[in-house]
């Protein structure tokens, strides 16, 4: 069976905004996808729609071939979700907050124990077990929220920008514990705005924008079709007006920028070659380079790239 | 469900939300029965006073011939004595009677003599327990309002929906769960008024009203009317303000002014959750219960019916557990 299926999902807000336009997709057991867009693409209307918290206009939304809206409790027995950024009860410390929603899904005294013990460890919460939710940091309240997700051991995690709020150390930790759920069969849908971040976590991609899916493909593929426009140089010496030139006459460069006094930005255009090529280029000319790096790719440039392309 | 209920109580009680609504109903009950003392009234005690006796010519009365007015209608005939030029009257010589108030008549014309009282006095059970009641209702509207209208946008607006939503549990489930935990709150509540009354009632007139339980059952099914209604305006509010703003402004102001035109209009307004919440106050009477008074006056009186205020609360009760389950079914968290 299928864990996720979406069958031409349509979401119009109050009649007028449509934010999914019959997406469709699935997503096979073991795998973890990417649901990537920017703010207002839709991404976040889908995951609600797959978690019971929204209603669709029309088409269908499964889980284990259950029907989300139908049979909302069956469907969501084996999942665990994060949406949006969930508040917890101030009242209550991790440990009833656990106990609470552990028993909520039918678990046993002596699993909710057990798994909750673990899991506040795992996230590095065990020191602050006993202490008011109230109190938690904003990174502290989405590591318990992705404890809670995975407290009764689903099969299927939906995320919704499981990565807000957690400083980089969290974010590291968070990448480790997915792909360590990966290997243990568990299926992954994540949404992101951040393309490295899910380049790093997931092996296939859907972008969504303005409520369609406009790229549903593997991790690689989309890496190698990202075309770099621009690269950071650091030189070891400032740069003469006569230097920055010669790079401009390099095949591919569109620009030479000076950002400061020995950074410069180079602008490539379509016939440039690759990054390592360029590099080459630039030390034939005799320059000494301390630093070579290209920028990393704004999400929208991208969503640009695949819009042109179908266009 | 019940886990539900169980956070939904502790919620209740850590926010303080529990002892800050008991402690308006007791100290409410507590101000409306120290008023009368605050003003210088007791509700028994034994007193003596001077009666100014009025000449009496009346075929009504033909044996008697002035009267006086006691100061406290609750006077206890079997006490009364009546000193009159140092001598006491003998029994025979006046009679007391409480039917157009606390009045002695006297045999004699003692108009223009300086006639003494005393007797002891202690307040009606029925009468003073009915005094407390009388706000009751609408403490209970305002109590079920802030209970019920936070119950479901609360969870929406403060994001803990997020987190309790997206489970595998029916949202019925949730609903009545809810319900379960606002409905023992506000149980707890109503027997601390109760409680509250029988206990002044005992500590001012040494007696309880003997049938207080029946305006309970009354106060309960009132109680559970306005929490469903709250929580149909919850489901579908946007802010707890809103929802809070819109029960309190249903249950205290739009069925008490429609109830208030029917009544100036001479009409019935039987169909009023908040007439009908009014039996919770008349049957404390529950064996002289008062009757509709609809002839020789120009404008009628009418108290709710105890059989049909209990059908008319149930039907309310059940349309509005039925507009929460779909409506709450249907909320989306956009």
């Amino acid at each position: 069976m299928t864990p996720i299926r979406v069958e031409k999902l349509t979401k119009i807000y109050k009649g007028k905004v449509r934010a999914l336009n019959e997406i469709s997709f699935s997503i096979g057991k073991n795998e973890m996808v990417g649901l990537l867009g920017p703010n207002g693409s839709g991404k976040t209307t889908a995951i609600k729609i797959l978690t019971g918290l929204l209603r669709q206009t029309s088409g269908r939304a499964f889980i284990y071939e259950l029907d989300v809206l139908e049979d909302q409790k069956a469907a969501l027995e084996n999942v665990g979700a994060v949406v949006e950024v969930p508040e917890f009860y101030p009242f209550l410390t991790p440990i009833e907050t656990l106990r609470f929603l552990g028993q909520l899904r039918g678990m046993t005294e002596s699993d909710i124990d057990l798994r909750s013990r673990d899991l506040l460890e795992m996230f590095g919460l065990a020191e602050n077990a006993m202490e008011k939710v109230g109190r938690f940091s904003k990174g502290m309240k989405q590591r318990l929220a992705l404890a809670q997700a995975l407290l009764h051991e689903p099969d299927v995690l939906i995320l919704d920008e499981p990565t807000d709020g957690l400083d980089p150390e969290g974010i590291a930790d968070m990448r480790r514990i997915l792909l360590d759920l990966r290997k243990r069969g568990v299926t992954i849908l994540m949404s992101s705005h951040h393309l490295m971040e899910v380049q790093n976590t997931c092996d296939r991609i859907l972008m969504i924008d303005r409520g369609r899916i406009v790229a549903d493909d593997s991790v690689e593929h989309i890496a190698q079709e990202v075309r770099v426009n621009c690269y950071d140089l650091v030189l070891a010496g400032e740069p003469s007006p006569d230097s920055l030139n010669r790079i401009k006459s390099i095949q591919g460069v569109a620009d030479v920028k000076r950002k400061s006094s020995r950074m410069v930005v180079v602008d490539v255009d379509d016939s440039f070659r690759s990054g390592e090529w360029l590099l080459n280029e630039i030390l034939s000319l005799g320059l000494r380079v301390e630093s070579f790096h290209s920028h990393d790719i704004p999400l929208e440039t991208y969503y640009v790239q695949r819009k042109q392309d179908g266009e | 469900m019940v886990v539900i209920a169980k956070n939904e109580i502790l919620r209740h009680v850590k926010t303080k939300r529990f002892m800050g609504l008991a402690l308006i109903v007791v100290a409410s009950a507590i101000l409306v029965f120290c008023v009368p003392l605050l003003s210088g009234d007791s509700y028994s005690g034994q007193t003596t006073e001077e009666l100014y006796p009025a000449p009496l010519d009346s075929e009504m009365y033909p044996d008697y011939h002035s009267y006086a007015w006691l100061s406290h209608g609750d006077a206890r005939a079997e006490s009364i004595k009546i000193l009159v030029n140092d001598t006491y009257l003998s029994a025979n010589e006046w009679e007391f009677q409480t039917d157009l108030g606390a009045i002695v008549f006297f045999r004699t014309d003692y108009n223009s003599t300086s006639v003494t009282v005393s007797y002891q006095y202690a307040m009606n059970e029925i009468a003073l327990a009915k005094d407390m009641l009388v706000p009751f209702p609408f403490i209970i509207g305002f109590c079920a309002s802030v209970l019920g209208a936070d119950a479901i946008v609360g969870d929406i607006q403060t994001r803990t929906a997020y987190l309790l939503f997206p489970n595998a549990i029916r949202r019925s489930s949730i609903l009545y769960g809810k319900v379960l935990a606002d409905t023992i709150v506000g149980v707890v509540i109503l027997s601390l008024f109760f409680f509250t009354v029988a206990l002044l009632s005992f500590i001012a007139v040494g007696v309880v009203a003997r049938f207080l339980y029946v305006p309970l059952v009354f106060a309960l099914l009132y109680l559970f009317m306005c929490l469903m209604m709250s929580f149909a305006i919850s489901t579908v509010s946007r802010t707890t303000v809103e929802a809070l703003a819109t029960s309190l402004l249903l249950l205290l102001l739009v069925f008490p002014s429609l109830q208030a035109a029917e009544a100036s209009a001479g009409q019935d307004s039987w169909y009023v959750p908040t007439f009908a919440a009014d039996a919770i106050v008349q049957s404390i009477s529950w064996n002289d219960y008062p009757q509709d008074v609809t002839e020789n006056t120009s404008v009628p009186t009418y108290y709710p019916d105890p059989g049909l205020s209990f059908a008319v609360l149930t039907i309310y009760s059940a349309i509005s557990v039925a507009a929460s389950v779909v409506l709450f079914g249907r909320r989306e968290l956009t």
